[in-house]
């Protein structure tokens, strides 16, 4: 047990990790600098998520948010770089948590939390032992530290619990019956993947598609945490879990979570998988406490590292007055309201009942169900054959009817089958059996919801 | 070497407990932390989608009947989403209820301000809070599966409908700021 956390390691993997971490982070932060003013600062009045912590926490003024956001994107650039790590990696744990504290909607996101765990015990690790401004400047060109092994291993038991927990949730989500992926899949704050392609739309469409990769997805996330600790299995479980996380960015917009996980998953590379890279003949050795401090060049990096920081700052400061999207600098245009057309205001003003078709998610046919969805091809049938509906409701929606309507093909009604849908179903079943003698030709079934039609499905009798 | 082991060792030990009892809440749905800290440890990652997707609108009617859009404002510049027209309050899950609709309440008073500042003639008389929402692309069936992808700006825009949730005078936003945009009843 105590070599599991105390041997000492090469610090390769986690210098991969800090920069990675560091690179990925960056991103997601100039890619808030448009609206910092917005998101963090008083003039944008932030949304805190927690009302403990919109009682304490400082609401900072719009020249400090910049300023704030400046220092952490110079705070991750250094970290990546590894100037003055453990100090740069604090730097970004304090900014990073205060300013997704006060931005629930956008900026604080279990990726952000994730985050932040790995850059604290980044900041507690041997981190910029090697490929770091610091081993360059306190080390020597003929030596790598090794690492304490604990803040790895904390890092693996982190990744591992990220998955427990997903799957826990998934668990007590009822996720394996597919709603909660689909409703994901098409939700318009998450929809789209790769380049822009809405593949999320084209999986949802497929319900036993939708049953399997649930069932994978959970069958994956309780595996991992198992089997990544195993020899045998360690390398299969980090392909799945790159597979799992490329194959979830090509279905849903999750911002930099996708490549965070990848850069977590660091955690478990082993040194024997980096023989690949470049040592330069370094030589590893165990750092002695207290040796090896060299204060006058510690005292001048700190020196650097402030200018740089300043430096950043005033840069921050400097860009954003001059754009001043928010008109809170002086320098942007006055901010003036929307007029609205007097069609514009009636549109946006006109209420009206909803419409059925929007109580309803889908609409499937088969030859024969369970008690959630259809199987069987039901676009060509046979006299005796059977022909089953499922209905399936949006979320939050008040009891309906629900009717459905065989029609033969000369438009005549031949059955009906009707109920009632409480709002806490999911989903209404009906079924047919078509006549022994059934007229070929084109068939349909018209599904009614509050009396409206929300869907006719033709099925071709031979 | 031992006694630099201790520090980290309690941290370890710190640290493996915060996780075990996220493990906790998680698996028995008992939340025994504080939500800021619980979240931190906790990895509910779906928190259930409804398949309907929504937005808030708050339209201002002038003294002269003129009509402004007093939210969004141009405060808020963020947009998201796959049609790109949602603002972060529409990002925050249940958009008036609790914190998010005081959050839209001093929005809405900000903005009537800035309107009665610029406009001193023909300020603001009248305020609705509209909720706009539309089904999550409906109706997916196997059938209407394409076999080439669409992109997702290509995607038709589900008809919206929409529910006045509150109706007020304005006043209702210069006098008193507090819950206005919560008493309405949301569906």
């Amino acid at each position: 047990m105590t070599a599991f956390w105390f041997a000492p390691t090469s610090p390769r993997t986690l210098a991969i990790l800090r920069i990675g971490l560091a690179v990925v982070l960056l991103v997601d932060v100039l890619g808030h600098w448009p609206h910092v003013v917005e998101s963090y600062s008083s003039a944008g009045r932030p949304m805190t998520p927690f009302a403990s912590t919109g009682e304490w926490l400082p609401v900072p003024t719009p020249f400090v948010a910049v300023a704030a956001t400046a220092a952490l994107a110079f705070g991750l650039a250094s970290a990546a770089v590894g100037f003055l790590t453990r100090f740069s990696l604090l730097t970004s744990v304090v900014l990073l948590t205060w300013l997704s504290l006060l931005d629930f909607p956008q900026t604080l996101t279990k990726y952000t939390a994730i985050a932040t765990h790995l850059l604290l015990l980044l900041s507690l690790s041997g981190t910029s032992h090697v490929w770091s401004v610091d081993a360059w400047l306190f080390g020597g060109p003929d030596r790598v530290r090794l690492a304490s092994a604990w803040p790895q291993r904390l890092m693996q038991l982190l990744v591992c619990h990220v998955y427990l927990g997903a799957a826990v949730t998934k668990w007590r989500l009822h996720f394996a019956t597919g709603d909660t992926l689909a409703y994901s899949l098409v939700d318009d704050r998450w929809a789209g993947g790769w380049f822009g392609l809405d593949a999320g739309s084209w999986l949802a469409a497929d319900t036993r598609l939708l049953v399997l990769a649930s069932f994978a997805t959970v069958a994956f996330e309780f595996a991992f945490p198992l089997l990544v600790w195993f020899r045998r299995t360690r390398r299969p479980m980090l392909l799945a879990a790159v597979l799992f996380h490329l194959g979830m960015a090509g279905f849903l917009s999750l911002r930099v979570f996708t490549p965070l996980m990848l850069v977590g998953l660091v955690a478990f590379v082993r040194e024997r998988d980096l023989h690949w890279l470049p040592t330069a003949g370094a030589r590893e050795v165990v750092p002695s406490p207290g040796s090896g401090v060299r204060w006058g060049r510690l005292a001048a990096a700190v020196l650097v590292w402030f200018g740089l920081g300043v430096g950043a700052l005033t840069l921050g400061v400097a860009v954003q007055r001059a754009s001043d999207p928010y008109g809170v600098f002086g320098n942007g245009r006055p901010l003036v309201l929307e007029r609205l057309t007097a069609k514009e205001a009636e549109e946006l003003l006109s209420e009206g009942p909803v419409p059925a078709v929007a109580r309803v998610h889908r609409v499937a046919l088969g030859t024969r169900s369970n008690e959630w969805q259809v199987f069987g091809d039901a676009e060509r049938l046979g006299g005796g054959d059977e022909l089953h509906v499922v209905v399936q409701f949006v979320r939050e929606r008040p009891p309906v009817n629900v009717e459905i309507v065989l029609v033969d093909p000369g438009d005549e009604p031949v059955e009906v089958r009707s109920g009632y849908a409480p709002s806490s179903v999911t989903r209404w079943r009906g079924a047919f059996v078509l006549p022994r003698k059934a007229e070929t030709g084109d068939w349909s079934v018209e599904v009614f919801v509050q009396g409206e039609l929300v869907e006719r499905r033709v099925v071709r009798v031979d | 070497m031992w006694i630099r082991r201790v520090p980290a060792a309690v941290f370890v030990l710190a640290y493996l407990v915060a996780l075990g009892v996220g493990t906790y809440s998680q698996i028995l749905g008992d939340a025994r932390l504080p939500a800021a800290a619980g979240y931190y440890v906790t990895w509910d990652m779906f928190p259930g989608h409804r398949g309907t997707s929504e937005r808030v609108l708050v339209v201002g009617e002038t003294e002269e009947g003129e009509h402004v859009l007093l939210y969004p404002s141009p405060r808020q510049r963020w947009r998201g989403g796959l049609h790109g027209d949602l603002t972060r309050l529409d990002f925050a899950g249940a958009p008036l209820t609790g914190a998010s609709a005081e959050w839209l309440d001093e929005e809405v008073a900000l903005s009537v301000a800035a309107h009665d500042e610029a406009w001193p003639d023909d300020p603001v008389r009248h305020v609705d809070v509209v909720r706009e929402f539309w089904p999550s692309r409906t109706n997916l069936t196997e059938a209407s599966r394409s076999d080439d992808l669409a992109l997702t700006g290509d995607a038709d825009a589900p008809a919206r409908s929409r529910e006045i949730v509150l109706s007020v005078h304005a006043d209702e936003f210069r006098s008193q700021p507090g819950d206005v945009a919560g008493q309405g009843s949301a569906e």
